[in-house]
Order: structure tokens, then C-alpha cells, then sequence
């Protein structure tokens, strides 16, 4: 090959990569996608991948709340030995960042249920009720729960992130206010007495952006 | 007349250079941007692997059913879907993915609309997927192999040229 050839392989060469980088170097382009799963008492783990399509499963749970935060327990002492931590162990086998949040619904709106999401990052000396308290500033009210656990505007509450390939172990803790349970949930109960509560808990897994969600 | 094969991999690679730089000039001149596909909420319309092209287009001549990408309110990135109204006064649209079962949960901006879709193309955009998802000691592994591999070949045709050179 005589040498003006070889100048001008090099140059189409050359020529060849930049065309090439522009293509690699594109800016990516996705949506406003992501998976739901709803977690029943047994099954729990939520695995997802890229969130190609949303889908969700329609799983629920009937759980027996022992008589929360005892009646005669002004303190709340007994609040951790009544409350029920669901464990749900959430992996991202997808190829990009994800966050996952937690949502729980009352299935026949029975009254009082309550639910704080965390991981145990958060955890205060092995206390559900201390974690709480930190996480919330000390402002146990509903308000404060809700604005953990959704956010004010229902999407910018508690998210865990996954980085692709990883997994974690997440909790949700439920309990029942017991001065706004149903009629079945007295002062008369005792401390251990229980009440049925229809639940779902639903992980959505979105990616790793604001404003991703709204639920 | 014998045909060399470096001849024939020359001609191919003048081909394939003249192709992708009209096209790269193509596009950089008539003013569209290229985007990644990478995910399949437009599908089947846009696939993950598909580069989009769009070109900046004057908000009141969107129309429902247009294809436009639009950027996140906090710069973060790009999403390309369909617009399934257009509130013209307040200068806001709704979208939704093809492939998916429900409208987009917020409205975006008319500042926010890079363009509207003016073409695809499949496959493509698993250039840029590659080089997002892989990280970086993955990138530099496969570069220095590739490097190595390409020095080894020049420095084996190198030798058997100058052999062959001798022989005759």
C-alpha cells in the first residue's frame, strides 16, 4: 500500500471513531417507568429489573394486630413487642440505578392502621417506636408518618436506592391506633387481644430520578 | 488483474467512512439531536437500542399524537413520548408511553420540549447503552485488549509482508 493510502486509511480511521463517539456519546432517553409488586405475608421478595413496562401484582395480606401500645401503656413502652415488621428483601437486577418505595393500603379502610418504611440504616437502638421518633423530629402524628412515607406530594417520601446488581433487605412496621380502631378494638381488650386488618403493601421500583413517581 | 485483499478492505472502509460521516454531517447540519432509546415504554413504536432524532419545533405547532422528547423539570435527563394533550394557553402538555397503561403523572413545560421526533433508527443506541452501563474498568479492560489485539495484528502483517518480500 503506497504511503498516500496508508495517510488515508489513518484519516478514515480516525474519521470512523468520531462518528462512532457521536453515536456512543448520545444522551440517553427514557420514561417515567416503573414496577409494582404487592407483598403478601409470605412472599417476600421483590426482584425487578429495567422497568420496561409498568405491572403490578395483586397480593394482600390479613394480619393480626395484637392490642398495640397497650391501654394501660401511656408510654408506649410495649410498643415494640406489638408492632409487625414485614420484612421484604428487594432486588435490582437491571442495568441502571432504581429507587423503591413503599406504599400500604388498607383494603376495607378499616380505621387506625399505621405503617413507617425504613431500612436499618435508620435504626435507633433496636427500637422501632426510637427509630421513629428520630426520623420524624419527634412529631408522632399521621402527618408526619405520611410525609415520610409518600411525601407531601405523594412523591418525594422514603426511597431506598439499589445501584444494578444489588440487593437489600427493607421493613415496613404496621401497628393500630388503638383509640381509632374498629368497634371490635376496645378499651375493654386486653393488651394481646387481636384485630384482623386486611392490608397491601405495594413496592413500586422506579429509577433512580426525581419526580419519577406519584402515587 | 489480481485484486489485493488490502485494496478490498480499503475500498470497504472508505465505504463505510463516506456513510457515517454524511450521515453524522447529515444530522448535525439539518439541526436534529440524537438520543438513546433505553427503554421500552414507547414500544412498539421506539424500542430500547433505538436512536431518536429530534428536531426543535415551534410549540404551538405540536399536535396530539406527536412523539416529542422532553427534559426532566430538574435537567436530570430525557424522556420521549407521545402527547396525549396539549393545554396551548398554559403552554404545558401530558404524555404517555405507548406501552404504557396510564399518562405520565406530571405535565411538562413548553421550556421543557427539546423537539419533536423526526426519525429512528434500530440498533443504534446500543452504542451509547454500552458505554452508560459499563463502568469505567470495564471500558478500560476492553479498550487496552482491543489496543493490544490491533498492535499485534499490525506488527504480524508487518512481518509476513516483509518475508514475503524476501521470498520473491
Amino acid at each position: 500500500m503506497s504511503k498516500i493510502k496508508k495517510v488515508i486509511a489513518l484519516v478514515m480511521v480516525l474519521m470512523l471513531v468520531m462518528c462512532g463517539s457521536y453515536f456512543t456519546l448520545m444522551s440517553p432517553t427514557t420514561a417515567w417507568s416503573y414496577q409494582s409488586q404487592n407483598i403478601s405475608g409470605t412472599q417476600n421478595t421483590f426482584v425487578f429489573a429495567d422497568f420496561d413496562v409498568n405491572s403490578e401484582y395483586a397480593l394482600s395480606d390479613t394480619i393480626k394486630f395484637k392490642g398495640a401500645t397497650a391501654f394501660e401503656d401511656e408510654n408506649e413502652t410495649l410498643f415494640d413487642s406489638v408492632v409487625e415488621i414485614t420484612e421484604v428483601e428487594i432486588k435490582n437486577e437491571g442495568g441502571m440505578p432504581a429507587r423503591v418505595y413503599a406504599t400500604v393500603k388498607n383494603e376495607y379502610e378499616t380505621k387506625g392502621l399505621r405503617y413507617f418504611y425504613f431500612t436499618d440504616d435508620l435504626m435507633v437502638d433496636d427500637s422501632v417506636r426510637a427509630t421513629m421518633l428520630k426520623a420524624l423530629n419527634g412529631e408522632m402524628t399521621e402527618q408526619a408518618l405520611n410525609n415520610h412515607n409518600i411525601g407531601e406530594d405523594g412523591n418525594s417520601g422514603y426511597y431506598v436506592s439499589l445501584n444494578p446488581g444489588e440487593s437489600k433487605v427493607v421493613k415496613v412496621a404496621l401497628w393500630v391506633e388503638y383509640d381509632e380502631s374498629i368497634d371490635d378494638f376496645t378499651f375493654a381488650d386486653s393488651a394481646w387481644a387481636t384485630v384482623d386488618y386486611k392490608i397491601n403493601i405495594t413496592m413500586t421500583a422506579t429509577q433512580d430520578i426525581d419526580g419519577a413517581l406519584v402515587r | 488483474m489480481k485484486i489485493k485483499p488490502i485494496n478490498i478492505l480499503f475500498n470497504m472502509l472508505a465505504i463505510v467512512t463516506v456513510i457515517s460521516v454524511s450521515f453524522v454531517f447529515f444530522n448535525i447540519f439539518s439541526g436534529a439531536r440524537g438520543y438513546a432509546v433505553l427503554t421500552d415504554s414507547m414500544s412498539p413504536t421506539l424500542n430500547r437500542g433505538d436512536v431518536v432524532f429530534v428536531k426543535q419545533t415551534d410549540f404551538n405547532s405540536l399536535n396530539e399524537g406527536d412523539i416529542v422528547t422532553v427534559q426532566f423539570a430538574d435537567g436530570s435527563g430525557f424522556f420521549t413520548h407521545k402527547i396525549v394533550s396539549i393545554d396551548y394557553v398554559a403552554g404545558a402538555i401530558r404524555t404517555k408511553g405507548d406501552a404504557n397503561e396510564s399518562e405520565d403523572p406530571q405535565p411538562s413545560m413548553s421550556e421543557q420540549i427539546v423537539g419533536k421526533m423526526w426519525y429512528s433508527i434500530p440498533l443504534l443506541g446500543y452504542l451509547s447503552i454500552a458505554l452508560n452501563e459499563m463502568d469505567l474498568v470495564k471500558l478500560s479492560v476492553i479498550s487496552s485488549v482491543v489496543l493490544i489485539v490491533l498492535i499485534s495484528v499490525s506488527v504480524l502483517v508487518s512481518k509476513f509482508r516483509k518475508r514475503g518480500g524476501k521470498n520473491e
